[in-house]
């Protein structure tokens, strides 16, 4: 196994009663890369997501974190990965130290206290360590999730919409943020996103879904024109309007 | 199981207490309440009752033991309620923690507040009214033991029934305690119920600890290997190789999709009003005709949809009312492929949200769908257009 790539995806498949929501899925991520993971509502994304973090059972297909089998090992694998959702705030009864504290000894993290302030400096949550989550503006919580997020420092991220409810100011600040620790080397990202400027401006490499098939993967900046869309927008369109027939397009 | 993790799971509830008198109130108030209550029934019993019965040991006792597995079993649901309603599970089982260690802190939180309850409780039955549960003998600890274990079943019991029928089986965990003191013979001897209840009553370890301690026949140690077993039953999907809770991964993970259901909305095309709505629907039903509307556009967020999505219907420019959605049936009509939105008969009123006129059906999401009507509210039973008219002045 490649010791840069952090996570390793293949032939990942979940079939519910009614539809197949990923259907052979495979890609990796390596250490200081953000891999977009693009596509329509719906695509099988936050899917494919729940399932690297096994919170979902796959029908089939394996997940490697870290070189460690995150299906067969799922504590091992989890110690080294976090996750931030902006549908999945942290508890609003608590303030955002308690939540801290709370997450830190979920993921057991070492010399707590100094990490819980390491992250609070860095996500600017100074002024609201002793406020509870639930009356922080959104882009306050998503800067909590983040923090919450960096506090066991993971080799493997996993951001579902992170900047979705935030201002573009707000969002230029959280991507500034992101992007600054992967350039550090140690982690790599998944990153889903419904904004195409921000993809190509943050991701790597991203993956198409459409239907839980995925049907494009490259570099944002070259993959418009190499299948003749001016933007990343209008490719995201084509591909959602005319799923699995892309390729033969 | 990692002990680090499971401090995390009591520490949480310990923040909550800590930060809420709220929640600190109902540790202590109704038991206490309780033991006044029974106390001076007991007393009361005592001076016009039979010479040599004690009332204080038979019912202020029985009472005490009692409310000290409903504590044990409210102190792990409630633990457990505090993610329900901060819709937290997506966080805590996205971190390396397991299913074992999840109901370990639940469990431990019980502990550390039933013990506060007991405590309580003990007080005021001993302090004001001379309950003395040494009386009971060697029963007791056992006793004791039994029903802290029995609760502790019933408590993880009713995190599954609720993991599996969704939050809205909230209510019966509540009632569950109630629905089996009957059979637990916490005031009268298992003799006193007809055959079938006796029968049914040997199920329950609560009957066998309050007959042994009105020092009748039945086995405490029967009662504490029943005990031992349902918790054993009731944790066993956290035992099932491979040991890591992933089929509870996924029940929460379907229950937590329930909770954040995506919604359709829809113009009611010809209704004038949810009256008219209902007329129309209550003609298809007697019919026998599936209440079903046909669209060619499937939604492609079918799973959420079916995940307790509902079919919000906008009459006169409000949506007014709402469907559970049940099946999406994919249909054919002249050779092109439509959708059958099919839906509950169930029309539940919801209080009335603006909504312009558009097209075909739109999603709607769960945080911008309007509140339910609740019945029985003054604005329930007001006239539909007067609801209509205090919406649009902002004063609904």
């Amino acid at each position: 196994m490649n010791p840069s790539l952090v996570l390793t995806v293949s032939d990942l498949r979940k079939d519910s009663r009614i539809k197949t929501a990923v259907d052979g899925v495979s890609f990796s991520v390596s250490r200081g890369e953000i891999v977009g993971l693009l596509g329509p509502n719906g695509a099988g994304k936050t899917t494919t997501i729940n399932m690297v973090l096994g919170v979902l059972l796959p029908t089939s297909g394996n997940i490697h974190i870290n070189g460690v089998d995150a299906l067969r090992q799922r504590t091992k694998a989890m110690q080294g990965t976090n996750f931030a959702a902006v549908y999945a705030p942290l508890p609003g009864n608590l303030t955002v130290l308690q939540n801290l504290n709370v997450f830190g000894k979920l993921y057991t993290v070492q010399k707590l206290k100094s990490r819980i302030e390491e992250v609070i400096e860095q996500f600017d949550l100074e002024d609201f360590r002793n406020t509870k989550c639930g009356v922080l503006s959104s882009g306050e919580q998503t800067r909590v999730c983040l923090a919450k997020a960096m506090l066991n420092k993971p080799s493997l991220l996993l951001l579902d919409e992170p900047t979705a409810s935030l201002d573009p100011s707000k969002a230029h600040e959280i991507r500034e943020k992101i992007k600054a620790i992967v350039a550090g080397g140690e982690c790599g990202v998944l990153w889903t996103s419904h904004n195409m400027h921000e993809v190509q401006q943050v991701c790597d490499r991203v993956i198409f879904l459409s239907k839980g098939k995925m049907l494009l993967e490259g570099d944002p900046r070259l993959l418009p024109q190499q299948h003749g869309h001016a933007t990343l927008d209008d490719l995201f369109i084509a591909v959602a309007r005319e799923p699995l027939t892309f390729n033969e397009a | 199981m990692n002990l680090q993790r499971i401090e995390a799971i009591v520490l949480r509830q310990y923040y909550l207490l800590r930060g809420s008198i709220t929640r600190i109130f109902p540790l202590f108030v109704w038991v206490v309440i309780d033991m006044v209550l029974w106390g001076y029934i007991s007393r009361y019993l005592g001076s016009v009752g039979q010479a040599g019965l004690n009332f204080t040991t038979l019912l202020l006792g029985a009472v005490l033991l009692w409310d000290f597995l409903t504590r044990v079993m409210h102190g792990v649901t409630m633990a457990f309620f505090e993610d329900v309603w901060s819709r937290n599970f997506l966080n805590m089982f996205a971190a390396p923690l397991s299913v074992k260690e999840y109901i370990g802190g639940l469990v431990l939180s019980s502990i550390i507040t039933s013990v506060f309850g007991l405590a309580a409780m003990l007080l005021v039955a001993q302090g004001v009214f001379g309950l003395s549960l040494t009386s009971y003998g060697a029963v007791l600890v056992p006793g004791l033991f039994t029903l802290f274990l029995f609760g502790i079943a019933l408590g993880v019991l009713g995190c599954a029934t609720v993991l599996r029928l969704g939050p809205a089986a909230e209510w019966l965990i509540w009632s569950v305690p109630a629905l089996l003191s009957p059979f637990a013979c916490v005031f009268y001897p298992l003799a006193t119920l007809p055959e079938w209840m006796q029968w049914a009553s040997h199920v329950f370890p609560a009957m066998y600890v309050f007959e042994a301690l009105r020092g009748n026949s039945a086995s405490v140690t029967t009662g504490l290997l029943l005990a031992a077993f349902y918790v054993v039953l009731s944790c066993v999907r956290t035992r099932l190789p491979p040991c890591t809770g992933k089929r509870a991964h996924c029940t929460l993970q379907r229950r937590e999709h329930k909770l954040m259901a995506v919604h359709l909305v829809k113009l009611c095309v010809g209704a004038e009003s949810i009256q008219d709505l209902e007329d129309w629907q209550n003609t298809r039903v007697k019919k026998k005709q599936t209440l079903m509307h046909i669209t060619r556009n499937t939604p492609k967020r079918a799973e959420e949809v079916l995940s307790g999505g509902s079919l919000y219907w906008v009459i006169k420019s409000f949506v007014c009312a709402r469907q559970r959605i049940i099946e999406l049936r994919p249909l054919e009509i002249d050779g092109i492929a439509h959708c059958g939105l099919v839906y509950d008969a169930e029309l539940v009123r919801v209080r009335p949200q603006p909504r312009r006129a558009f097209q075909g059906w739109r999603y709607l999401e769960a945080k911008d769908a309007p509140v339910d009507m609740k019945r029985g509210s003054p604005e329930a039973g007001m006239p539909e257009h007067m609801r209509r008219e205090l919406a649009e002045l902002g004063l609904l």
